[in-house]
């Protein structure tokens, strides 16, 4: 009889729900540790910059679709709660998730057409498209008030420490619903298309399908990030759909580690307190987040994760390499 | 009319960068997003030669198809070549290295909205049609490169080992030709090449730190609409885009200016993923 | 019942013509073998029949329908699975996730509500006598373990009719029996088999018929016992200097 689970594998599991619900403890109690302002709208930052990560990670890491337009999908969510506001009111729920459905609306506009394009001519189209947004957000300016964009949007939370908890729940939520996806067959098959195409096809996936279905998740997040971070900074401008917003995306993933949830996260988190807390480079500091990617790459592709994997291994075996023999022909 | 030539002229210097970009994507078989920033890096260290250091811009452009030649090399030495292999790391790393150039460029000159001096001055007047003469000149040095490119490809030993590896890397290993140098210099020369182009433009438009993009955006669409490894369909291509470009400008506005070249690789994309002269090469 | 007919169905690659005008039917329940050296086109026909090429002309008929031309996994929908030539398997999930891609055919709706998929995978694993721990990854396997991987990923689609690309290539006499005991399972349970193999004994062993391929084009056909005394079978194996009758390993 063919068993699933080892003793060992269940106590992998247990092991990531237990730190999982430490971090959520230490989240909890932390703003009454450290009620310092800065710090938490840093926090808040980090939250938002590691949804959006994780947003590309779902599609780059796990399905192998290189989206280097991803900022328009935070883009139009942002946009979205700008101009709805400006003219009703809305319970800010509904607004995030309506800015999450524009931005599933415009994943199918541009993924249908790129479905047929392999690899880098997908990215590149990716790229075209949010550059398009982005000339169309500079330019009309009746509309989107140009470099200014638009101001004074209303708070749907206004304290600090408000933002601070619904930016972890909102982060939390995406980290424990997208583990439970990757168990699902739909979340393994999902991860086939990225490591065989070919090979799930002929195992009966209707690969298409499920990207346009992967895309419109990640646009759904990557939206809901965007219209959050409007009503967080009560303000929209053109950077929401800027190259520079997709890269820190990208920044964040491939220090993480691509393909794992948690890299995007460390990712984000690494990069935005760095950001933030080197103050004394002054401008330098936004050569921080490139010098970062070319380093890693040339170092550990695999991101920070890999790297402690690494160390892991040296610690726990020292200098012998897998205890486990391998059957050979 | 004026602006049907001008976009001509424009075009021709399109042509020029993007076959430097059709050359790393031919050869090296990868996708070289920091071309825009190489373009950038012309512009701007022309305006300090001809500005600051009021240096003959003849000059200057030889300087910078120099320098930006070997930083071209280096880069290539040092970043590319550990990483070649995977095409999305390549793709992330020379995204990273043109925010990272981009941002010292930012640094560097700061953000203020320049524009260099033309290396000529005055207008040739044809009949009704006004052309400065910066145009003509910025054109037929980019012409000229074009040509030179094509022979050096065509009839140097260099140039047919660089065809050799485009053709079939593998085979070329194995007849003795050094890859690795090939793939060295080709970037370095399209590196020059983006950033010979940056030079030609420069008088005649604003320069900024982020105005590499859309030249990228353009290169990749006559690329891509051109079909790679096909000399004509490149030049062809940049005409076009030129024209387009300033016929948008002239009808609708200056601010949709890219909006056409990004609109143009999406179509091109979607109906012949793999351009309408050349090869798919991924 | 007629469950595959495939008609003049001819593949050039450039100036290489791999299959040439080729005809055979397979009728429900049976096991059709393929036979032929080296190059013979083999591969070629189930690549066709399967979606992964398109032919430059000929039809192929499934229950009657044209599929001609369709795409791998409309293909699968439709009841046909494969397996390849070298084990190809997702060598980073493991083995139980590799079955579970298989299952998405079956799952009706993509969110598998409906179906124990851990049932499923582990009664296909024990099908197919999978020894290994379904937690480990696929790139940990040996030979014999793999191409059972693969025949449980062909199972999970619910396939009417399976294409097995030399199933037992590179296995000891005793793998290769269990193989073969797996597919005569699979058989009796009602699925039309289409084996290509060079391993002469096993292919004699297992099929009610057989193809026998050379050049791209059909030389012979029959049963077992009728192909084997052909004389042009013979010559086409004997004269390209193959193994022939000769079991490997």
């Amino acid at each position: 009889m063919v068993k699933k689970g080892s003793s060992r594998d269940e106590g992998k599991a247990t092991k990531q729900v237990i730190l999982f619900l430490v971090m959520v403890g230490l989240a909890g109690i932390f703003p009454q540790m450290y009620p310092d302002e800065f710090l938490l709208h840093v926090i808040v930052v980090a939250n938002l910059l590691a949804i959006f990560a994780i947003s590309w990670d779902f599609v780059a890491g796990f399905m192998g679709q290189v989206n280097f337009g991803q900022a328009m999908f935070y883009g139009a969510g942002a946009y979205f709660i700008g101009f709805i506001t400006k003219a009703y009111q809305i319970p800010a729920g509904l607004g995030l998730i309506a800015g999450g459905f524009v931005a599933v609306l415009l994943s199918l506009a541009v993924g249908i057409p790129c479905l047929r394009l392999r690899g880098p001519y997908y990215s590149i189209a990716t790229l075209g498209f949010c550059q398009v947004l982005f000339t169309l957000s500079m330019a009309l300016t009746e509309w989107t008030g140009s470099e200014e964009g638009i101001r004074g949007i209303p708070k749907f939370i206004t304290s600090v420490e408000g933002n601070y908890y619904f930016s972890f729940f909102l982060l939390m939520f995406l980290l424990v619903a997208l583990k439970l996806l990757f168990r699902t067959p739909f979340g393994i098959q999902l991860i086939s298309i990225r490591e065989d195409e070919r090979l799930s096809e002929a195992a009966g996936i209707n690969t298409n399908l499920y990207k346009i279905i992967g895309s419109a998740v990640s646009a759904f997040i990557a939206g809901v990030a965007g219209a959050y971070s409007c009503y967080f900074h009560s303000h929209v401008s053109p950077d929401t759909l800027s190259i520079g917003l997709t890269f820190s995306a990208i920044a964040a993933v491939v220090f993480g580690g691509m393909g794992t949830i948690w890299g995007a996260f460390v990712g984000a988190y690494v990069l935005t307190f760095l950001n933030e807390y080197l103050y004394f480079m002054m401008e330098y500091r936004l050569l921080i987040y490139p010098l970062a990617i070319m380093l890693i790459l040339l170092f550990s592709p695999g991101g920070l994760l890999a790297f402690f994997k690494e160390l892991g291994k040296v610690f726990e075996h020292g200098n012998a390499t897998s205890a486990e023999p391998h059957k050979e022909l | 009319m004026q602006v049907i030539l001008s976009g001509i002229l424009l075009g021709g210097i399109y042509a020029l960068m993007a076959m430097g970009l059709s050359l790393t994507l031919g050869v090296m078989r990868i996708v070289n997003l920091a071309h825009g920033v190489f373009y950038t890096l012309g512009s701007f260290i022309l305006y300090s030669f001809m500005v600051q250091a009021k240096l003959n811009p003849f000059l200057s452009l030889l300087l910078i198809f120099i320098i930006v030649f070997f930083a071209g090399m280096i880069c290539e030495r040092i970043l590319l070549r550990p990483i070649r292999d995977s095409h999305m790391n390549v793709m992330i790393v020379t995204f990273a290295l043109a925010i990272f150039a981009e941002q010292c460029i930012h640094l560097s000159w700061g953000v203020l909205y320049r524009s260099a001096p033309p290396f000529l001055k005055g207008e040739l007047q044809i009949a009704r049609i006004l052309l400065d003469n910066q145009r003509l000149l910025s054109f037929a040095i980019g012409m000229a490169l074009i040509l030179l490119l094509v022979f050096v490809l065509k009839k140097t030993t260099l140039g047919k080992a660089t065809r050799m590896v485009q053709q079939d890397p593998e085979m070329a290993m194995l007849l003795g030709i050094n890859v690795d140098l090939i793939s060295m210099v080709v970037f370095a020369v399209g590196a020059a090449l983006a950033a010979t182009a940056g030079c030609l433009l420069a008088p005649l438009y604003l320069i900024f730190p982020a105005m590499g993009w859309t030249p990228l955006l353009v290169s990749f669409a006559i690329v891509i609409l051109g079909g790679m490894g096909s000399i004509t369909g490149t030049v062809v291509g940049g005409f076009l885009f030129g024209l387009t470009s300033l016929l948008t400008t002239y009808f609708i506005s200056s601010a949709m200016i890219n909006v056409v070249p990004f609109l143009a690789i999406i179509v091109t994309l979607l109906i012949r993923p793999s351009g309408f002269f050349g090869k798919e090469i991924f | 019942m007629e469950m595959l007919r495939v008609q003049n169905l001819t593949k050039s690659f450039k100036s290489l013509v791999a299959v040439s005008d080729l005809n055979f039917v397979i009728h429900k329940g049976q096991i059709l073998g393929l036979m032929g050296p080296n190059g013979s086109g083999k591969t070629t026909v189930i690549n066709l029949i399967t979606g992964f090429l398109k032919p430059d002309s000929g039809t192929i008929y499934w229950q009657n329908e044209d599929i001609t031309g369709w795409g791998p996994h409309k293909i699968v929908h439709k009841g046909i699975a494969r397996t390849f030539q070298q084990a190809r398997v997702f060598p980073n999930l493991s083995i139980f996730d590799n079955v579970v891609v298989s299952l998405a055919k079956s799952q009706g709706g993509y969110l598998s509500l409906g179906i124990d998929h851990k049932r499923k995978a582990l009664d296909i694993l024990e099908l197919v006598g999978m020894r290994t721990k379904p937690s480990t990854l696929a790139s940990q396997l040996p030979q014999d373990e793999l191409k059972k991987l693969e025949m449980a990923r062909a199972i999970g689609s619910e396939p009417k009719m399976i294409l097995l690309d030399e199933p037992v290539s590179g296995l000891t006499p005793e793998e290769s029996d269990l193989i073969v005991r797996v597919i005569k399972k699979l058989n009796e349970s009602g699925i039309t088999i289409f084996v290509i193999e060079h391993v002469m004994r096993m292919l004699m062993g297992v099929s009610h018929r057989l193809v026998v391929m050379n050049s791209g084009m059909k030389v012979c056909e029959g049963k077992p016992e009728e192909v084997r005394q052909n004389p042009t079978v013979i010559e086409a194996y004997f004269g390209k200097g193959e193994e022939g009758f000769v079991n490997f390993r």
